[in-house]
């Protein structure tokens, strides 16, 4: 049952139908309500659905706040609670450099918060060292950042 | 307004099912 409602995860997952995703999770959280990927899983799908408040809560409910750092920071930038979510990350005492993920989140999260000085040095580092099919994406994001300076 | 992506839920995914499959 759980290897069969994974391959269904797994399917529904790449065709982004978050909405089947989740009840094949759930169908693993009712015989394995403690598996940690399921867990992770679920939160996954409830945030690609846009269901980011139940997704926060679930994430409180299990317990999963010190595993899943960046799914609850991204819920609460989300849900506009940018404070909350700059302190979910400075808070997990993580080692720096943060991982690729924080630290694009932790960038946005300087943004609406209006530090933009703090946010152009974020993006400065990030556009240094990374190279992906977003950086166009993010120049014009500097642009943003800039602009507020200017 | 100027634009402005959001570019951190690309890391929105799923974790690896590679040992659940
Ligand atoms: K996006």
């Amino acid at each position: 049952l759980i290897k069969a409602a994974y391959a269904d995860v797994h399917k529904f997952g790449q065709n982004q139908e978050f909405d089947k995703a989740v009840k094949a999770v759930n169908r693993i959280l009712g015989v394995a309500p403690d598996d940690q990927t399921a867990l992770h899983c679920k939160v996954v799908c409830l945030m690609q659905l846009s269901k980011f408040d139940e997704a926060h809560k679930f994430i409180e409910k299990n317990r999963l706040s010190t595993s899943l750092i960046f799914e609850k920071s991204y819920c609460e930038y989300r849900l506009n609670k940018q404070l909350q979510a700059l302190k979910t990350i400075d808070d997990a005492g993580l080692p720096q450099p943060l991982p690729p993920k924080l630290k694009e989140l932790r960038t946005q999260i300087l943004y609406r918060l209006e530090r933009y000085d703090d946010c152009l040095d974020a993006y400065k580092d990030i556009i240094k060292n990374t190279s992906d099919e977003y950086e166009d994406e993010r120049r014009t994001n500097l642009s943003a950042v800039a602009a507020n300076l200017a | 307004k100027p634009l402005f992506f959001d570019l951190a839920m690309n890391y929105v995914e799923l974790p690896s099912l590679e040992d659940k499959l």
